[in-house]
C-alpha cells in the first residue's frame, strides 16, 4: 500500500499542479512546472534504446527556447560539412537552401492529465520546410 | 517557416539536474537538452 502510494500521491499533486487549459486558450503558463520549463536549453544530443541517433555528425549543436508567455522555438544543426561550391551557383552545385538547419516555435499547447509528465505541442509548418523538426507549437502543456 | 497542418507533437519529459530530457511517447528516442549557464 505504501508502494502505492508512493507512486500516486506524487501523480496526483502533479495534475492538480498543471491546470490544463483548453487547446485555443491564450493565458500564458504559470504553473511550477511550467517555470522548469523557462529559458534557453543547449542541446546535448538524442538517443534510440540507448544508442546514438545517427545521421546527426559527431557534434550537432541545437538550441531550444520556452518562454514565460507560452512560446518556444527550437532549432537543431547536424554537423554536416557541405563543401563550397564557389561564389555562383552552377547548374552541378545549385545554391542550397539552408539544409542543415531544422527550426521550431510554437506555444506549449497542452499537457495530458492522463500523463501529467507530458508535453504537447502542435506542429504548424510544412513537412517539406524541415527535414528534422519543424513546428509551431501552442506552449500550453504546463499551465 | 511555412503554415501547413497541425499535428500534436506529445512528449514525456523528465527533468535530471541541469538536464530536461524529452522522449517522443510510444518510441525508444530520448532527446537530451542542457540548461544554459
Amino acid at each position: 500500500m505504501r508502494g502505492i502510494m508512493a507512486v500516486v500521491l506524487p501523480a496526483v499533486l502533479v495534475v492538480t499542479s498543471l491546470r490544463a487549459v483548453p487547446a485555443g486558450a491564450q493565458s500564458p503558463p504559470q504553473g511550477d512546472i511550467a517555470k522548469r520549463f523557462f529559458g534557453a536549453w543547449r542541446y546535448v544530443g538524442t538517443s534510440i534504446d540507448g544508442k546514438p541517433r545517427p545521421g546527426r555528425g559527431v557534434e550537432p549543436k541545437g538550441i531550444i527556447y520556452y518562454d514565460p508567455s507560452g512560446a518556444m522555438a527550437a532549432q537543431i544543426a547536424p554537423d554536416r560539412r557541405v563543401p563550397m561550391a564557389g561564389p555562383q551557383p552552377t547548374a552541378e552545385r545549385p545554391r542550397r537552401r539552408s539544409p542543415t538547419m531544422s527550426p521550431i516555435s510554437a506555444p506549449i499547447r497542452s499537457t495530458s492529465a492522463r500523463a501529467p509528465s507530458r508535453i504537447i505541442a502542435r506542429r504548424a509548418c510544412s513537412p517539406a520546410s524541415s527535414p528534422i523538426m519543424c513546428a509551431t507549437m501552442n506552449s500550453r502543456a504546463i499551465a | 517557416m511555412q503554415p501547413g497542418e497541425l499535428t500534436d507533437y506529445v512528449r514525456n519529459y523528465e527533468f535530471a539536474g541541469d538536464r530536461l530530457i524529452l522522449r517522443p511517447v510510444g518510441t525508444k528516442q530520448e532527446v537530451v537538452w542542457e540548461r544554459f549557464k
